[in-house]
């Protein structure tokens, strides 16, 4: 039996190797009229669940758009009237890898995985080369920018520009330097994320779309947590300099006044008065009660 | 005897029952099932139970960017998926991307789906979301209410006192009293808007207590500090950042002005990952303390001006800040500084070292329409503080030491967005090496608070 399963399994990794090896990531969703092209073989539809390969080139239509999920989770989406090629994906889980997209026109949105992590992300545009280290960045093609490259999260290279803020964003246009970075205007934000999305009509090749009921069922009410942090020691601090401050003069006011030395004890009683622990100016509180009792000789 | 002759057999049955549940424990590895989640989903990605438990994993476990993903394609399929969006929408805010995250919480809420209890936790956080996209930031915490202490007047514990080296015993007492107590705090930050992340710190405190039966322990502090924080090198060392800055203070104790201080300082913050951060640094203060309370007049100053821990002189300290994130729920932070004081008198110059922690538990309210998290925070401080010389009204051959512990609880309780309740309970224990100075008190304060 062992032998048979043995057998089996060696005839299926010969069977499904050479595909599956070339898999690197699947379709999560698309709108079409969206393709795929594989290398050497024909122009294919995109559908939800199929596979996708190395050296694949995926365009889409004016109406079109897909989201590609990467073997290490990492996923890319094309929008609308785009052209990406998935130049290279080598991942090994812990190991690192490589991950290289060229993209031709349109928008593309990428959100980090295991490769990316690990530094080993390129994004080309016609303009850019742009390196992805554990990150996020929208990118566009167009326009008088050139390309536009929009951090989210984590560190970006564009030809020497480091971005490192979210959103902030560089210009790579042709034949000219990488700009400096720059606050990209929310309105630009906007019009690329709705480049990205679905339709109101369009349900990302789903047969059956998800709903908000099903999606407050299984998410719960858990809160999220407060982006303004709730207070911790630092609201302790001035309560404590506060005690700080009270102590420091209640040690003072709290003193016993003086044991009476042989002179004193020749019957000058205001001596203690004017030390003020008889009530001077409100400060004296610890000596109200009583005269001093000497209870144990000096030294500790 | 038996212990040996039992000790194989325990060791046994420890690797029997290690080998029989480690497979169920490697099934409740959370990376491991948000691994296998991850490899279902990529080949059926319209199972949206499956997608939801991926997301809400890989949010319990940060890996945020994998959450992302797959609420994106959950948009894909239904753009007006308003509970999704909202989620994504708080999961960009984690990552820093707040302009992204107000965009996807504002269409949420303009979509229309989401329940109350959901429009209720969004509307709590996109005014600091958005205030997060703009160039002049201020936030303010504001907290009334009432505090009881045990020993109000730091008393020392045993009524016991050394004068010049000898004891005595005090009939006086420690006296219990409350207050009614005020505290803001504001904190505005000017984002100078380069990709660097640079921007000017503006930290300003005030607090004051009325107390009801001793007017004299009757507080009120301002304080403050101005800085720019000022990013090195963030391509080559995110979320290192250096901040020289300008501090003061000034104290009233019993309508009196008792304290000022001015000086300056630098820091460093290094956040070396997402969830964990240190601020090391350094700082000067000048600090000139009223000396009045022992004054007399014509006869010079009170012996006992010198016993006040507090002194004129110079103050520096060093420190080291730091807040890690454990889970999703729990933050620990801590402080460590050692203080050197300079006075005039050797009698009141010191050496201080002060440790802080705090555990902040973040937890989810009993009634789902608060919109925000409550915390409870336990913590603990200690404290040695050792004199240079013996002061001789005192005692002539002892220095003072003190080592001060406190531990408490601190909770936040907001109830509404801006609107809330907090509190505290403290215990505060002094163990000096002269009894003129062994304390303990036991504080409660509670009362409403507001955050903008």
């Amino acid at each position: 039996m062992k032998k048979f399963s043995a057998a089996a399994t060696t005839a299926l990794a010969l069977v499904a190797g050479p595909a599956l090896a070339d898999n690197v990531g699947n379709v999560g969703a698309v709108n079409q009229s969206a393709h795929g092209t594989p290398p050497g073989a024909a122009k294919r539809s995109l559908s939800v669940g199929l596979g996708v390969q190395r050296r694949e080139r995926i365009e889409t239509s004016p109406n079109g758009s897909a989201q590609i999920v990467f073997n290490d989770t990492s996923t890319m989406t094309v929008g609308r009237n785009s052209a990406v090629t998935v130049d290279d994906f080598v991942y090994s889980r812990g190991g690192g890898g490589q991950q290289g997209v060229s993209m031709a026109k349109g928008v593309m949105r990428f959100v980090g995985g295991g490769v990316s992590h690990e530094g080993g992300t390129r994004l080309r545009t016609p303009t850019a080369s742009i390196g992805v280290r554990g990150g996020t960045a929208l990118v566009r093609i167009g326009g008088s920018c050139g390309t536009l490259i929009v951090h989210q999260y984590g560190f970006i290279d564009v030809g020497g520009q480091e971005l490192t803020r979210p959103g902030y964003g560089v210009c790579a246009p042709s034949g000219g330097p990488v700009s400096e970075p720059f606050l990209v205007p929310p309105e630009t934000i906007a019009e690329i994320i709705a480049a990205l999305e679905s339709g109101k009509r369009q349900r990302g090749g789903a047969k059956r779309e998800p709903t908000n009921e099903e999606a407050n069922l299984a998410l719960g009410n858990d809160r999220p947590p407060d982006v303004v942090s709730p207070p911790g020691l630092d609201a302790l601090g001035p309560v404590w300099f506060g005690n700080a401050l009270a102590q420091s003069r209640a040690n003072v006011d709290n003193q016993p006044a003086p044991l009476p030395t042989p002179a004193s004890q020749g019957g000058n009683d205001d001596h203690y008065d004017d030390y003020g622990y008889g009530g001077h100016g409100g400060h004296g509180e610890g000596w109200y009660g009583g005269e001093p009792v000497a209870i144990d000789g000096p030294g500790d | 005897m038996f212990a040996f002759r039992a000790a194989p057999r325990l060791l046994g049955a420890l690797f029997a029952a290690f080998a029989l549940f480690s497979p169920a424990l490697a099934q409740e590895d959370p990376r491991a099932e948000q691994e296998r989640l991850a490899a279902y989903i990529q080949h059926n990605p319209t199972d949206y139970d499956a997608t939801y438990r991926y997301v809400l994993l890989s949010t319990e476990l940060r890996d945020y960017e994998a959450g992302i993903g797959a609420l994106e394609r959950l948009l894909m399929f239904n753009p007006n998926l308003s509970r999704a969006r909202k989620e994504l929408g708080f999961l960009y805010a984690r990552l820093g991307a707040y302009e992204l995250s107000a965009q996807h919480l504002r269409n949420a809420l303009a979509e229309g789906g989401l329940d109350p209890v959901q429009v209720a936790q969004v509307e709590a956080q996109l005014p600091d979301i958005e205030k997060r996209t703009q160039a002049n930031r201020l936030y303010l915490r504001m907290h009334v209410g009432l505090r009881a202490q045990s020993n109000a007047n730091f008393f020392p514990t045993n009524n016991l006192f050394q004068v010049g080296g000898v004891g005595v015993a005090s009939a006086a007492s420690r006296k219990g009293d409350v207050n009614s107590f005020q505290l803001v705090q504001a904190a505005h930050d000017l984002d100078f808007q380069n990709g660097r992340g640079d921007q000017l710190e503006t930290r300003v405190t005030g607090y004051a207590t009325e107390q009801f039966r001793l007017p004299q322990y009757s507080v009120a502090l301002f304080a403050g500090s101005i800085g720019p924080r000022i990013h090195i090198a963030p391509d080559l060392y995110p979320g290192l950042s250096i901040k020289p800055y300008l501090t003061g203070a000034v104290a009233l104790l019993g309508g009196s002005n008792y304290l000022n201080a001015g000086g300056a300082g630098m820091s460093f913050g290094a956040e070396l990952s997402r969830d964990l951060w240190f601020e090391p640094g350094a700082e000067w203060r000048s600090i000139w303390v009223d000396p009045s309370p022992g004054y007399l007049g014509s006869l010079g100053f009170s012996p006992y001006s010198t016993v006040s821990t507090l002194a004129t002189g110079d103050v520096v300290t060093g420190y080291v800040s730091s807040s890690y994130r454990l889970t999703n729920d729990l933050r620990l932070e801590g402080r460590v500084a050692y203080t050197r004081a300079f006075a005039g008198n050797p009698q009141q110059s010191s050496d201080q070292v002060d440790v802080q922690a705090m555990l902040r538990l973040e937890v989810d309210p009993p009634f789902p329409i608060i919109p925000r998290r409550w915390t409870f925070a336990p913590y603990g401080r200690f404290t040695h503080l050792a004199f240079d010389a013996a002061n001789p009204v005192i005692n002539p051959f002892v220095a003072r030491r003190d080592t001060v512990w406190i531990g408490g609880l601190m909770v936040d309780l907001p109830i509404t967005p801006y609107l809330g309740f907090a509190g505290n309970v403290e215990y505060a224990r002094n163990d000096s090496n002269l009894p003129n100075f062994k304390t303990d008190n036991v504080s409660v304060s509670f009362g409403p608070t507001a955050k903008f």
